[in-house]
C-alpha cells in the first residue's frame, strides 16, 4: 500500500517554493488576462505555459515545448510570421495622408536608446542591456528576434515586461502626458484633412519602406519585410482573402503558440532572480521614456510650426497598436469633446510601429557583430 | 511650405548619413577623404570616440593578463556598456532612425507628387 502511494504522490516531495512561485506568477498572468483584459491573447497563454513547464517533471516530459520553441522562437519563425498578420491589419492610410507624422514615430523610440543607458548603468551586458531596451519598441515580435539574434538569456522575463506594459499603455501613459504638457496645449485642435492618397502610393509605400530599411538597418530586413508584405497584402486589392486569413487565421494561431512557447524560457531557475524585477523596472523606464520622447519632440515643433500641434499624439509613436492612440484620443476628448485626434493619433501611432522595427534593426546592426 | 519640408528633409539627410555610415562601419572616418574626416571628427567628436571602441579589443587584454584570468578575454558582447559608451549609442540610435525616417517621407511625398499630376493628367 504504501509503495502505491509512494508511486503514486512521490513526485510531491519534487515541488520547490521556486516552482509554486513561478505557478502564482502564472496564475497573475492567467488573471490579468481574463479578468483585467490585458493583452489575454498572449498573457493567458504565457500564464498557463508559466505553470506548464514548473511542474516537477523531467526535460523529457517537455520535450513538446522546447521543440516548438525550437520550432518557432530559436529561429525566429513564429514572431516573423505574426508580422505578416500585423502587417496586414496596419491601416497607413492616416500616415500616407500626412507623411509628417513619421517623425513623432521616430522621436518616441527615444526610449529604447535611454533604456540602453540605463540597463548598461545597471551592469547587465552589452547583448542584455540591448535586448532590455527593445521592451520599449512596445513589439513583441520585435523584441522576441532582438533578444534571440542576440542570444539574451533574459527572454521569458523581457517577454513578460513587453506584453505586460503594453497592457498597461493606458495606465503608463496618460500620467506622463500630463506631466510634460501644459492644459492650453491639450485643448490644441487639429482640424484632419482628408487627402486621396493613390492607390499607387499604397501600393508602393510597404516596398520602398522595405527597401530603404533594408539597405540602411539591414538586421531589421526580416522584421520589416514580413510586416510589409502582410501590408501588400492588404493594400494590392488582389488578394483579399490572403489579406484576411492573414489578419484573422494566421495572427491567432502563431498567437496561440507563442505564449505558450515562451513560456519555456520563464522556467523558475532562470526567471526567479533579482535582474528579472530589475528588468520590469527598466520596461516601464523605456515606456516612460518612449512617451516622453514623442510629447517633447512635439512640443519642439510647436516651437517653430505656424500650426500648432496637440504635444499629446507625440505619445503614440510608441508601438502599442492600436491602444496608444486609442488612448490619446480619449484624453484629448477629455479635455474638449469637440477635439477629435483619432485619425492624426492612428497615424503617429503605425508610424511608431515602422519605427519600432527600424529601432530594433539599428539595435542589431550596432550589436549583432559583437556577440 | 512643401519647400520648406523639402529643405528640412534634405538637410536631414546630408546631416545624418555620415552618422549612420559611422554607426554601420566604425571605419568610416579613417578612410574617407581628409577634408570630410576633420568635418566629421569636428562635428562628431564623440561618436567618432565611440564608433571605434566596438572595434578595440586589445583595451580588455591587459586587464586579463594582469588578473591572470583566462588567456581569452570576454567577448565584447559579455561586457557591459560604459554609460559614455551608450550615450554614443543612443545618438547614432536616433540620428539613424530619424535619417530612414525622413528617407521614408521624402519618398512618400515624391511619389504622391508623381502619382497626384498622372490622376490630373488623367482627368
Amino acid at each position: 500500500m504504501a509503495d502505491f502511494f509512494q508511486s503514486l504522490l512521490g513526485n510531491v516531495t519534487n515541488v520547490t517554493w521556486q516552482m509554486a512561485v513561478m505557478w502564482a506568477i502564472g496564475a497573475l498572468l492567467i488573471y490579468l488576462a481574463i479578468k483585467k483584459d490585458m493583452e489575454p491573447s498572449l498573457l493567458l497563454p504565457m500564464g498557463f505555459g508559466a505553470i506548464l513547464v514548473n511542474l516537477p517533471v523531467g526535460s523529457e516530459a517537455l520535450a513538446p515545448i522546447k521543440t516548438l520553441f525550437d520550432a518557432g522562437i530559436e529561429n525566429e519563425l513564429f514572431p516573423l510570421l505574426l508580422f505578416i498578420g500585423i502587417g496586414a491589419m496596419c491601416d497607413f492610410g492616416p500616415l500616407l495622408n500626412d507623411p509628417k507624422l513619421m517623425l513623432f514615430g521616430a522621436a518616441a523610440q527615444f526610449g529604447i536608446f535611454f533604456t540602453l543607458s540605463m540597463a548598461s548603468v545597471f551592469g547587465f551586458s552589452l547583448r542584455d542591456a540591448a535586448s532590455i531596451a527593445v521592451i520599449g519598441a512596445a513589439d513583441g515580435p520585435t523584441s522576441i528576434v532582438v533578444a534571440q539574434q542576440l542570444r539574451s538569456g533574459y527572454l521569458g522575463a523581457i517577454m513578460v515586461a513587453a506584453y505586460s506594459y503594453m497592457a498597461l499603455v493606458p495606465i503608463v501613459q496618460p500620467p506622463v502626458i500630463r506631466l510634460l504638457t501644459t492644459k492650453k496645449e491639450r485643448l490644441i485642435r487639429m482640424p484632419y484633412e482628408q487627402k486621396n492618397v493613390s492607390k499607387t502610393t499604397r501600393i508602393l509605400f510597404p516596398i520602398i519602406v522595405t527597401m530603404v530599411v533594408g539597405i540602411i538597418a539591414p538586421g531589421a530586413v526580416a522584421l520589416i519585410g514580413f510586416l510589409m508584405f502582410g501590408n501588400l497584402l492588404r493594400e494590392c486589392g488582389v488578394l483579399d482573402s490572403l489579406s484576411e486569413t492573414a489578419q484573422k487565421v494566421l495572427a491567432n494561431l502563431i498567437t496561440l503558440f507563442l505564449g505558450l512557447t515562451i513560456a519555456w524560457r520563464m522556467q523558475a531557475a532562470a526567471f526567479l532572480s533579482p535582474q528579472t524585477l530589475l528588468i520590469l523596472l527598466l520596461g516601464l523606464i523605456a515606456f516612460v521614456f518612449d512617451t516622453a520622447g514623442g510629447v517633447i519632440f512635439a512640443k519642439a515643433i510647436n516651437l517653430f510650426a505656424k500650426k500648432k500641434i496637440n504635444p499629446m499624439i507625440g505619445a503614440c509613436g510608441i508601438s502599442a497598436f492600436p491602444m496608444s492612440s486609442r488612448v490619446v484620443h480619449k484624453m484629448g476628448l477629455k479635455e474638449d469633446p469637440q477635439n477629435f485626434l483619432l485619425m492624426h493619433t492612428v497615424g503617429v501611432n503605425v508610424s511608431g510601429q515602422i519605427a519600432s522595427v527600424i529601432a530594433g534593426g539599428l539595435i542589431l546592426s550596432f550589436f549583432a557583430g559583437l556577440v | 511650405m512643401k519647400k520648406k519640408i523639402f529643405a528640412v528633409l534634405a538637410a536631414l539627410l546630408i546631416l545624418l548619413t555620415p552618422l549612420c555610415a559611422l554607426a554601420d562601419n566604425p571605419d568610416a572616418v579613417e578612410t574617407c577623404p581628409p577634408m570630410v574626416q576633420s568635418q566629421l571628427e569636428a562635428a562628431e567628436g564623440s561618436i567618432t570616440e565611440n564608433a571605434e571602441i566596438p572595434e578595440a579589443p586589445e583595451a580588455a587584454e591587459p586587464v586579463s593578463e594582469e588578473e591572470g584570468a583566462s588567456e581569452t578575454s570576454p567577448a565584447k558582447g559579455d561586457q557591459a556598456l560604459s554609460f559614455g559608451e551608450s550615450l554614443g549609442y543612443m545618438l547614432k540610435g536616433m540620428a539613424g532612425i530619424f535619417l530612414v525616417t525622413a528617407i521614408i517621407i521624402l519618398a512618400v511625398v515624391l511619389l504622391e507628387k508623381i502619382g497626384g499630376k498622372k490622376k490630373d493628367g488623367q482627368a
